[in-house]
């Protein structure tokens, strides 16, 4: 029989996360020249890229627990695909907030179906997907085995999507008017820009550890009420 | 006492089974076929001619069309075994798994085959477009895709004929798995008709096939994990 | 330099917001949980 844990104990991962991200932001604000052409919109790019780093990692992160799952069936690899999925979600969910921002004082408009935007479009959907089919499902092993094809399939249906959209822009190529990841970029900038990756990063394992806890719990408690009845 | 069948003959037993009940009622095809051709005459209606060239509109009202019908056949296809648990003796019976669900494409593949036969000629008829010329490569081109879309299409229509809201999560988990199957299509069909070389669609050709390959074998080796042990 | 601070503040300010949002989500479903847990535990 497990106890619920005490909800006095200290997640010094998420107070780690909160320290980072605190850094990276200030950093990025005040210690990080702005961009000569882009202006001060370029700093969105410290948490645009780290975003979609999260954001692509959490999917295949999901999809390979998933996979594990399959073939080894312990509980705690579909509460960390399950977990890692509705995190991935919200960095996901930045990545679309953040692109549209950046676009629009630097290409003029809010959405040009840019190639890397469009594919995070798509990510968002297969989290959508795999998370609804997630709430459909109300038995565990069902659930577990579901989510994990649907997390393969998806999974493999990413580099599709790039192929797709790419060779699409290269028939139909929209007019950019300045390249917002210059690759010379000045020192200062790159560490801004690693210091931003490490805080997401570790963000992104704290929140997935929270969620993980919730999942045990709903499942214990779900256990212990179906053990009464 | 006879063997039991190989994959490709088991397959070919259940594709028979699946289109012989079918063929009994027709109303899925029928719905398909009818929803297929209301489709393009609302299309029709909602086009200004003035505006926009028929080889322009006609391409995405085709694949758009070809969609949702294929989305309506699909939702049939393990509806069948619903009436009194038939699903189990299927399972028990001396098939493998990946012939069920070879056998289940396959009918599926030939629904949508069946619906896109008629939704073409009526396509050119209403918008009055030469297809004649190009009938070749598009035939082939809705070869690929109707694989592309019954192999993916008929692993999620299992998957959520066993869960709530089994109508609307079909076209949520899929759609995004059938971008890469109608953007090429619809691509290589405006190509066509606009009466550019055929090495122009090469590419997107070629994602096609890709995609048929990469994910009928995967349907395929990820379907016996939806069927409980 | 063009003046377009405006874009990067709202989008700081966004992702802060969902994250510190969701974090409470989970926080709060958390404690709604432990609430069941022990109404189950007092009713037995």
């Amino acid at each position: 029989m497990t106890a619920p844990t005490p909800a006095r104990r200290i997640d010094w991962l998420m107070v780690a996360a909160v320290a980072l991200m605190t850094a990276a932001f200030v950093r990025a604000i005040y210690f990080t020249p702005p961009d000569r052409l882009q202006g001060m919109a370029q700093k969105i790019f410290y948490v645009h890229l780290p975003s979609a780093w999260v954001a692509f990692l959490a999917f295949g992160l999901t999809a390979i627990a998933g996979g594990v799952w399959l073939f080894i069936k312990d509980p705690r690899l579909d509460r960390f695909a399950e977990s890692s999925a509705e995190v991935g979600v919200i960095f996901t969910t930045g990545v679309l907030i953040s692109g549209p921002l950046w676009g629009k004082p630097i290409w003029g408009a809010w959405w040009v179906w840019d190639a890397r935007l469009t594919l995070t479009l798509f990510l968002w959907f297969l989290y959508l997907g795999y998370l609804v089919l997630r709430g459909a499902v109300d038995d565990r092993e069902a659930r577990a085995r579901y989510s994990a094809v649907v997390g393969i399939l998806g999974a493999l249906l990413i580099p599709f999507i790039h192929l797709s959209v790419y060779l699409f822009r290269t028939q139909h190529p929209t007019p950019i008017v300045a390249n917002p990841t210059g690759i010379q970029m000045p020192a200062v900038m790159i560490t801004t820009l690693f210091l931003a990756l490490g805080a997401f990063t570790v963000l992104y394992m704290a929140l997935v550890r929270q969620r993980m806890a919730l999942a045990a719990e709903r499942d214990a408690l779900l256990d212990a009420s179906t053990a009464e009845s | 006492m006879s063997r039991p069948p190989g994959l490709l003959g088991a397959a070919w037993l259940i594709a028979r089974k699946d289109l012989a009940i079918e063929f009994r009622s027709r109303s899925a095809f029928l719905s398909a076929l009818v929803l297929s051709l209301l489709s393009l005459v609302i299309f029709y209606f909602a086009w200004d001619p003035t505006a926009v060239a028929a080889v322009d509109v006609a391409p995405g009202i085709l694949w758009v069309t070809f969609t949702f019908s294929g989305l309506l056949g699909l939702h049939r296809s393990f509806g069948v075994e619903a009436q009194e648990r038939a699903m189990d003796a299927l399972l028990v019976a001396p098939v493998a798994r990946e012939a069920i669900f070879l056998g289940k494409a396959l009918a599926n593949f030939a629904f949508v085959l069946g619906v896109q036969a008629v939704a073409l000629p009526a396509l050119a008829l209403f918008y009055n477009l030469p297809l004649s010329v190009v009938l070749g490569p598009l035939a082939l081109a809705m070869l690929l895709a109707a694989i592309g879309l019954t192999c993916v299409g008929t692993l999620f229509a299992g998957i959520t004929s066993n869960t709530r809201m089994a109508e609307l999560l079909l076209p949520v988990l899929a759609l995004p798995f059938f971008v890469p199957i109608v953007l090429p299509a619809a691509q290589v069909t405006a190509k066509l008709l606009a009466g550019r070389p055929l090495d122009e669609s090469l590419g997107w050709f070629r994602i096609l096939l890709a995609f048929d390959l990469v994910f009928l074998y995967a349907c395929m080796l990820t379907f016996p994990f939806t069927l409980e042990d | 330099m063009p003046e377009n601070a405006i874009y990067y503040q709202v989008a700081y300010g966004a992702l802060i917001a969902m994250f510190v949002g969701y974090a409470l989500s989970i926080r709060l479903r958390r404690a709604a949980i432990a609430r069941k847990r022990a109404a189950m535990e007092q009713s037995r």
